[in-house]
């Protein structure tokens, strides 16, 4: 028996689609008809078929709901406009038969009643859809934004953005440490799922803890679980957040603690408690020196570089996330300047050159100023002797210049402060007198002549 | 656009029939899921290793997969998640939608786990019938299929609509026949009869098949996975004796004994009933593990990574299973759970090599009246006590065990252990013998040295004011000797403590160096007429240096140990002891089979085993098609590449076993008698784009040359190379200097007369500093098991072959072989033909006159030179050295490098 | 089909035609030009026509040469490493760890608690604490401190980033040397040097890609396996060259032929092997082709750069280099020559630290001071020579042993030593790191008062490992390798890159 009743319930979703069908082409035609009027019987005789089929619906919902062990809260909703439907059919059907058991009905619009019948099955049907299909189906395909408004809990990494100018003013609840707990644990202690009862996306929701209590010690870190839990060991069962899981950052846990520390605090800001700017170094952004600029540029044609290499001549993409190229003629020192033309195909994406030991001459100097991005230039063992280096202050990225082991003039030197964006000359054996490291423009080029030496001292010959 | 429509109409046919696990599924858990949810780690508690594993409820409290409801299953809802934290796979791309649907479907339609294909055998294999050749194609060569493998073949041919390549020229197949038999190009009037016909294709085969020289090309390959070295590597890599080895493989494959009885014997000889020499020798397999003599290493670590290594090379020599991995957890990929390495591992671990530097036990080789004393003494046990009295006495004769070594005694008083294998003890010293076991005999016997007269020693009982048991003087020996001593007689096992006194000697001063002590039960007997003798001849033997083999020995019941489970690996933390087992996920155990070695043996050639014969079969036919039927030859399993011909690789495997009855050269045989085999191997670049592997067999083989073989050829060519077969690993020319090991004197004595010139086989391998040329192409140092060498190109190799003299000897002596006065043309294309092969063709013997004439030039220019170049020849003259300049560009061609 | 293959072929001849590397341009033009020749086989090749894109063919510019260059997935500090490794074990309680408190225990016994469930070499029973047998100052603007057996070391102790707490777990010369060198204690694992010379290749194509050069009188105890490439094709492994006999076995022509009569045998078997190639379409052919190319001019660049006779005299003094024999100076200098010259690796190995105190030479106090002033002055010079050239910031130095040495004196056998030594200790010991991506004076990690083990920033082998791939513009994590159905990786399954010690 209990087997047929629940077979019988999983019609349900079979079913329930008749009185959905009936009811809107009931409210449809009513619609159709409203100013002439002539099917008001066809219209009744179908919500007469759709009050049956809705209560059919009804049973079968029952049956399914008891049979497959839904939660009563989860289907009430449903399960109450569902009769709510199946009778308003039924009201419909009386309504508009010529004579109506339920005169007073006769007062409303029948329009309006017709709509509210319609927002009813959508209500109905909508809660059902939400119980099969889960309450975000609609709302999935939906952008982010749209779904917060929406009132729908969303997924985003919240950047923390500190630098060494701002810190000061950054809110220390707002502007770290809630992106710390959305980023590495409101997943799991959240809206989505609360586990150990806990959620953490909300000031409320922090102060109230999970099921073993609150989970801030106020001023104590190490007594509040939301910190001593961080810093188990790895291996331990309740190490947070699990070890499958991104772990904190020791700067973040630091961060957690004198929060904690300075008594949870939901407003001021980093400045106002003073806090050390060590904390948040590993935040501000890193400046990384590269050997290219910091550009995107168009991908160099392969063609041009396999015509390029078939000279001798060896070129290499800087790296995988880039498409600058370092050109060499490590292989080719027959090098002379004539032979750049070969490199104007690729004049953009060149950063990195190394002409070291090649036939090139001052008159060179001037070609290379064409390569926009030019960002390390080696042009030592040449004859350069500087002649036409000013040809160079063009190329706003050099930032390394070498000129070692070349007839390089020291009167020229003075010409490298005009250089946008030098950082380094090397100037091992030129024509030049000054031995190691000599700051140029307030230090902003150094100037690098060699010369090291290790004079000999006595310990160099004692045996032991 | 009919195009469009059948493809639509394969893909919608596709998509109704149900997913296949192993070939749909698995693929992606194992690419996408098994590194978090697998052996190693098993995230949320949830891996799909093993079935059990995938639908057992995880860490949530629910089964992440609920068959037949993929909505319902989490396992579908995390490919699905947004949230970074949950969607899987965790922080790497979200799987493709084909991907997810399968997933689903194999979910709906109840997400059923298949078996793996290598884990399984079929009982049988039909060969696939092809469509009448002429019908097939009109550029189809006609008498293309000589075997049923062809059938194969073809079957995969026909859809891609390509056809097999035309029959090799003879003489090219006679040299790729003979090198892939025999490693040497063939002799000349072999090729000439099968050219004439007076020689079928079957008869050069058998006869190539007959030839010595197969056993010793196809003992390279299997020394490989043996890891057969002449030193024991690590760091002071000394010099090993165990080309009896060596030898024994040699003489196996050239008896063809039947691939079984080659398993059982290396695995266990030892184990056999009645073993005979050679049958201990077979089991030299397992003792080529490296053993350590570096100073201030524990014995103990070293015998377990022994251990493991044998565990490791077992399976993936017989099962192509990586199960090293296992013994950190369970495998990464493969149905193999960590406790059955354990499992396996038992099986290896009780042998009784320590890792001590004599690499105790050895296998001593008697001279005939020795071995007479030895039948004397055995003789005597058995007739006076019985036949396993007889055999514990044969033992200790033969390899000295079972022994206690003195690594494991403890408690040191005024007195050490030296590191090198021996216990010093000074005046007053002691030690403790912990729980040694006497056999309650009356005797005992100790090996040592000492370098003082009179030293008291004294054993008790349990402590140091323990019962004496014995007390007796020693004195000032000649090397390391073996003595007796009466002994108290004692039950069951007991600590033992010795103590030594010499009040003569300096304080602190090594009195007394002892290496190991033993008991046997006495022999009967006592005073009976004879007796003396025997044991006069028991104690002779015991101390008759002689050659040597390291072998296998078990350990008796009362030295057995057990195996526990290594947490995370490490041999210090034990776990669970386990007991001798196989994988489950393969073929099921015997109960009529013994827990030890032999068994395991029997176990891997039983004929339900999956992955033995196919094993074996994919590892010749990589060896002479240069890649399996199976690419990965290292790894049949779940992660391996699927098989290029499937139906063929069981199909060989099961007639390798059935048909074959394990006979490998039958198997060798089978293949080179294929049309496949026997095609040319010429190509073209649309050919190549289609199959670059040559996976299709639309050509024949071809690979550059192995390390020895190019050598071998070189000296087969110039007819320099030695026929001489076994003996001690020889020591060719190699450059000054290249030997350089630490605490080591061993040196490179270079070898006189035709040892120069003997196999590669036979050269002298030092692990830690392998000879040069061999190693440049590819050759291993054979430190732990290569399955398979990776071939490579480099300049070095070019180095080798137009700079080492060897090949510059070759050269010339190539070159004197084919000189004619006066024939210019005849002399040059004679020596193409004696090295490659193949008729020389104008334009070739073109370029070559040109080096000629060049060279000529040049040493009419700077005659000095000539005898320079030629400083091995007797009278150099500048036409010699010309055709050996020209006679070295030959022995450089890719045409000579290579097998084609 | 056929006549893009002509061109590809062409190209490569081309490309591959010039012998000279830049430093010895002059003098090979003088040798014959066998190489340059070899183009002349294609006749009426214009190099500047567009050759066929590589990609019409179905095979890549690796199978035509193994060692050609590859991008590193991120932006690269450095381009080549030169790995200084002290083979048997520098102490590092005489040399960079200062350990006053170690003055005061001395000659006490050593603490049980340290010794329980700790593994030793050699020593047995309990030990007694051994001071620093060095003097030590702090040194340069960073204030690190350096000890007296280093004099000229300290100069440049501001150019480099010290790992004061680094362990391993393996305390045997050879397991420990293959750890530090191939990420496993047990054999059959690629070097480092391999990895990166498969991952990145060589710029320079008429030098090998990882260099190996040894010194000290012997080879490292674990023997060839630090250089080798393992389950890496063996093209990869490291090329070992020799001070002494011939720089790469048989880089030298036999007697009695000469360059021009070698660059002809190469041309004609080239000649020969092309016609090969259009009948079996097998690039090996091509490959093979090239490493001939590659081979001869190989043999005019090998023995080029291992030559240190014409550096000038102030560079020789610099390194106190003893030209004809093999030494660590030797070696020093030739590491940057090789660099110099677009070498990706240099490996290399300086025997005999091993300083047990069983004798002389193997003692803490005087055999142990040897070998600080053999190896003090070249690696200084090392680092000045590389930076006045410019070439720090491109390359990465690093230095180590394959472990360190107990705080405690030896004891082996129960015995007191004939000479002060210590005993081998992974727990804790240093290492340095200098040029480019190094922050310049750094100190990272600390050990407790008496050197034992690492109380801050104790840093695992696998992560110097982590370290040195991320300098090279990779992450440990991704670059693998398959190999027997697993990919594996030069840090197994952990490191972590050591961010306190990056600019």
């Amino acid at each position: 028996m209990d087997i047929l009743l629940q077979l019988i319930g999983r019609l349900h979703p079979l079913i329930v689609h008749l009185p959905i069908g009936f009811i809107l082409l009931g409210i449809l035609l009513q619609f159709y008809d409203r100013k002439q009027g002539e099917f008001k019987r066809v219209v009744s005789l179908i919500y007469l078929w759709g009050a049956l089929s809705a209560t059919l619906a009804c049973i079968t919902g029952y049956l399914l709901y008891s049979g497959e062990g839904f939660s009563f809260d989860s289907v009430k909703w449903h399960l109450w406009s569902g009769m709510a439907t199946a009778v308003f059919a039924f009201l419909m059907f009386d309504n508009l038969r010529e004579k109506t058991l339920l005169k007073a009905l006769n007062k409303i619009p029948v329009l309006w009643m017709s709509l509210l019948f319609l927002l009813l099955i959508s209500f109905t049907g909508h809660l059902g859809g939400n119980l099969t299909h889960g309450s975000e189906y609609l709302v999935e395909p939906l952008p982010n934004s749209v779904k917060s408004r929406l009132g729908f809990p969303v997924f985003e990494k919240k950047p923390i953005v500190l630098n060494a100018e701002n810190w000061r003013d950054t809110p220390f609840y707002e502007g770290v440490i809630a992106p710390i707990l959305n980023n590495k644990c409101v997943s799991c202690h959240g809206p989505k799922q609360a586990k150990g009862g806990l959620s953490l996306h909300t000031k409320e929701a922090i102060l109230k803890g999970g099921e073993n209590g609150a989970v801030i010690v106020t001023d104590t870190p190490d007594k509040s679980e939301l910190y001593a839990r961080l810093i188990l060991p790895e291996e331990d069962e309740e190490h947070m957040p699990p070890k499958d899981k991104t772990p904190m950052e020791k700067a973040e846990i630091e961060l957690i603690a004198s929060w904690i520390a300075q008594g949870n605090p939901f407003e001021g800001t980093l400045g106002d408690f003073g806090l050390d700017r060590e904390l948040f170094l590993s935040f501000f952004p890193k400046k990384v020196v590269l050997d290219h600029p910091d550009l995107e540029i168009p991908k160099a044609e392969k063609d041009s570089i396999t015509a390029i290499e078939a000279h001798n001549i060896h070129v290499d993409v800087l790296s995988g996330d880039t498409h600058f190229l370092s050109v060499s003629c490590i292989n080719k020192p027959n090098f002379a300047d004539a032979d750049f033309e070969i490199l104007r195909p690729i004049s953009q994406q060149i950063a990195v050159l190394d002409l070291g030991g090649t036939q090139i001459t001052d008159a060179v100097l001037d070609k290379l100023a064409a390569l926009p991005n030019l960002t390390v230039l080696k042009l030592d063992n040449t004859d350069i002797t500087g002649a036409t280096i000013a040809k160079l202050t063009a190329l706003e990225h050099l930032r390394d210049l070498n000129l070692t082991y070349t007839p390089f003039q020291e009167k020229y030197v003075s010409l490298f402060p005009e250089f946008p964006n030098l950082n380094k000359v090397y100037l091992y054996r030129t024509n030049t007198t000054a031995q190691g490291l000599v700051p140029l423009a307030e230090g902003r080029i150094t100037l690098d002549y060699g010369q090291y030496e290790l004079p000999p001292i006595p310990s160099d010959s004692i045996v032991y | 656009m009919g195009w469009f429509f059948i493809l639509s109409l394969v893909c919608s046919c596709q998509s109704s029939d149900p997913v296949d696990f192993s070939t749909q599924i698995k693929p992606i858990l194992n690419n996408k899921c098994i590194t978090c949810h697998g052996g190693v780690k098993k995230s949320g508690g949830f891996s799909l290793l093993f079935e059990e594993e995938a639908f057992a409820v995880t860490k949530s409290g629910k089964p992440a997969i609920i068959p037949g409801d993929a909505s319902g299953s989490e396992f579908i809802k995390r490919l699905h998640e947004e949230d970074p934290e949950l969607r899987m796979p965790y922080e790497k791309p979200k799987l493709s939608d084909e991907e997810i649907d399968l997933l689903t479907r194999w979910i709906e339609e109840g997400a059923s786990w298949g078996e793996h294909w290598a884990y399984s055998l079929p009982e049988k294999v039909a060969v696939p019938a092809i469509t009448e050749e002429a019908g097939f194609s009109p550029k189809f060569p006609t008498g293309f299929t000589k075997t049923p493998i062809d059938h194969f073949i073809l079957a995969r041919l026909e859809p891609e609509g390509l056809s097999p390549n035309a029959e090799a020229g003879k003489t090219s197949l006679a040299r790729r026949a003979a090198l892939d038999i025999a490693g040497l190009p063939p002799k000349r009037s072999l090729v000439d009869r099968f050219h004439a016909g007076q020689l079928t294709y079957e008869g050069l085969l058998d006869s190539l098949l007959a030839q010595a020289s197969y056993g010793e090309k196809w003992a390279s390959w299997w020394l490989d996975m043996a890891r057969y070295a002449d030193s024991k590597g690590y760091e002071k890599d000394k010099g090993r004796d165990i080309w009896e080895y060596r030898d024994w493989v040699i003489r196996a494959l050239n008896d063809d004994m039947p691939y079984d009885q080659f398993t059982i014997e290396q695995l266990a000889g030892d184990l056999l009933p009645e073993p005979s020499l050679d049958q201990l020798i077979a089991t030299a397999f397992h003792r080529n593990t490296m053993n350590n003599d570096e100073g201030g290493t524990d014995d103990e670590e070293f015998r377990v990574a022994t251990v493991i290594d044998r565990t490791n090379t077992t399976f993936e020599v017989w099962q192509s299973t990586t199960i090293g991995c296992v013994q950190c957890h369970g495998h990464p990929y493969d149905p193999f759970r960590q406790k059955e390495y354990f499992e396996l591992m038992a099986f290896f671990n009780n042998s009784r090599d320590e890792d001590t530097p004599n690499e105790s036990p050895v296998l001593k080789f008697y001279s005939p009246e020795q071995q007479k004393k030895v039948e004397k003494v055995v003789t005597w046990a058995q007739k006076q006590g019985s036949d396993s009295l007889a055999k514990a006495y044969k033992n200790f004769m033969w390899y000295t065990e079972p022994v206690y070594k003195s690594h494991f005694f403890e408690d040191f008083v005024n007195g050490a252990y030296d590191d090198h294998a021996s216990v010093v003890l000074w005046d007053k010293g002691s030690c403790k013998m912990p729980h040694m076991y006497t056999q309650g005999a009356g005797h005992v016997y100790l090996n040592f040295r000492s370098h003082y007269d009179g030293t008291r020693i004294r054993i008790r009982k349990g402590s140091l004011d323990g019962p004496i048991l014995a007390e007796f003087t020693i004195n000032k020996s000649k090397g390391n000797v073996t003595q007796k001593f009466p002994f108290q007689k004692m039950e069951g096992k007991a600590d033992l403590v010795i103590e030594s006194f010499n009040p003569k000697a300096k304080p602190k001063a090594g009195i007394l160096n002892l290496y190991w002590v033993a008991f046997l039960e006495d022999l009967p007997g006592q005073g009976e007429p004879g007796y003396n003798g025997v044991t006069k001849n028991l104690m002779e033997v015991l101390n008759t240096q002689t050659a040597s083999v390291p072998v296998m020995a078990e350990n008796p019941d009362y030295m057995k140990r057990t195996t526990q489970v290594f947490d995370r690996g490490s041999w210090l933390t034990k776990t669970d002891t386990v007991q001798p087992g196989t994988p489950q996920s393969l073929n099921a155990w015997n109960p009529e089979w013994p827990k030890n070695r032999l068994g395991l043996s029997q176990w891997i050639v039983d004929k339900k085993n999956p992955l033995t014969a196919r094993t074996l079969v994919n590892r010749v036919w990589h060896q002479i098609f240069g890649q399996g039927l199976v690419a990965t030859v290292e790894d049949i399993g779940s992660q391996s590449d699927s098989p290029s011909h499937p139906a063929l690789l069981d199909w060989l495997a099961l007639r390798f076993m059935n048909e074959h009855q394990w006979s490998l050269k039958s198997l060798i045989r089978e293949i080179l008698l294929s049309g496949t085999y026997r095609q040319s191997s010429e190509s073209s670049p649309e050919l190549y784009r289609i199959d670059p592997k040559n996976e299709l067999y639309a050509r024949g083989p071809r690979q550059r040359l192995g390390a020895e073989q190019i050598r071998d050829q070189a000296l087969a060519v110039s007819g320099l190379l030695s026929k001489k077969m076994y003996g001690p690993g020889v020591m060719p020319p190699q450059p000054e200097g290249v030997w350089q090991t630490v605490y080591n004197g061993d040196r490179w004595q270079e070898s006189k007369g035709e040892d120069r010139y003997r196999r590669g086989v036979y050269t002298y391998l030092k692990r830690t500093s392998p000879y040069p040329s061999f190693l440049t192409f590819d050759a291993g140092s054979r430190e732990v098991c290569m399955i398979r060498r990776t071939v490579t190109n480099t300049p070095l190799q070019a180095l080798v072959t137009l700079n080492d003299p060897v090949y510059l000897e070759a050269a010339y002596h190539l070159a004197k072989n084919s000189f004619k006065e006066d024939d210019l043309d005849e002399s040059i294309s004679q020596s193409y033909e004696m090295a490659i092969y193949a008729p020389i063709d104008p334009e070739t013997l073109g370029t070559l006159k040109a080096l000629y004439h060049e060279s000529l030039e040049e040493f009419g220019k700077n005659p000095d030179a000539i005898a320079e170049l030629l400083s091995f020849a007797e009278h150099p003259q500048p036409e010699l050295a010309a055709l050996t300049i020209v006679a070295n560009a030959i022995m450089n061609l890719d045409e000579f490098l290579t097998k084609t | 089909m056929k006549s893009s293959i002509e061109k590809l072929i062409r190209e490569k001849q081309v490309r591959e035609a010039e012998v000279k590397t830049r430093r010895h341009f002059i003098k090979s033009c003088a040798q014959g030009m066998g190489g340059l020749a070899l183009s002349s086989i294609f006749m009426g090749c214009d190099p500047l026509r567009k050759p066929a894109p590589q990609n019409t063919m179905a095979f890549s510019e690796r199978d035509l040469n193994p060692l050609s260059t590859l991008a590193p997935p991120y932006g690269p500090k450095v381009k080549s490493v030169i790995y200084l490794h002290m083979a048997g074990a520098p102490s590092q309680l005489e040399m960079f760890d200062y350990k006053p408190q170690l003055h005061k225990y001395h000659g006490q016994d050593c603490p049980q608690s340290l010794l329980e469930g700790k593994k030793f070499a050699f020593i047995k029973g309990t030990p007694k604490l051994m001071g620093p047998q060095a003097e030590f100052k702090q040194e340069g603007e960073s204030g690190n401190w350096v000890s007296n057996f280093l004099p000229h070391f300290k100069k440049v102790v501001d150019e480099v980033a010290f790992l004061k707490a680094v362990h391993t777990d393996q305390f045997n010369h050879g397991p420990a040397q293959l750890f530090m060198h191939t990420g496993s204690p047990r054999l059959g694992r690629p070097s480092i040097g391999a990895w990166a010379t498969y991952g990145l290749g060589s710029v320079n194509q008429n030098l090998p890609g990882f260099v190996v050069l040894t010194s000290g009188g012997n080879a490292p105890d674990a023997g060839k396996s630090v250089w080798g490439s393992g389950f890496l094709p063996s093209v990869y492994q490291g090329v070992q060259c020799r001070s002494q006999g011939d720089p790469v076995l048989y880089i030298e022509d036999p007697k009695g032929m000469s360059r021009d009569l070698k660059g002809r045998t190469i041309e004609a078997i080239n000649a020969i092997n092309k016609k090969e190639y259009t009948k079996y379409a097998d690039p090996e052919i091509l490959a093979r082709i090239n490493q001939y190319e590659m081979a001869y001019r190989m043999q005019i660049a090998v023995p080029e750069v291992m030559n240190i006779n014409n550096e000038p005299e102030h560079i020789k003094q610099m390194y106190g280099v003893a030209p004809g024999k093999e030494s660590f100076a030797n070696n020093c200098l030739l590491a940057r020559k090789l660099v110099e010259d677009g070498v990706r690796f240099v490996q290399l190995f300086d025997w005999g630290w091993d300083t047990h105190g069983n004798v002389r030479s193997g003692s803490i106090d005087l055999g142990l001071r040897n070998k600080c002033r053999e190896i003090d002055r070249p690696m200084t010079a090392l680092i000045l020579d590389l930076k006045q050239r410019g070439l720090l910031d491109d390359t990465l130095i690093i230095w180590g042993g394959e472990f360190g040495r107990t705080p405690m004196q030896e004891n082996r056998g129960n015995k007191k030593m004939a000479y002060k030594g210590r005993d081998h200790h992974g727990d804790a010991f240093t290492m340095w790191m200098a040029g480019g991506g190094i922050k310049k004076g750094a100190s990272h990690g600390k050990t407790d008062d008496i050197g034992f083990s690492g109380i801050e920033g104790r840093v695992s082998v696998h992560d110097v490992h982590a370290t040195v791939l991320h300098l090279l513009g990779f992450d440990h994590e991704q670059f693998t390798y398959e190999f027997q159905g697993r990919h594996f990786r030069l840090t197994d399954v952990e490191g972590e890159i050591i961010h306190e010690i990056l600019a």
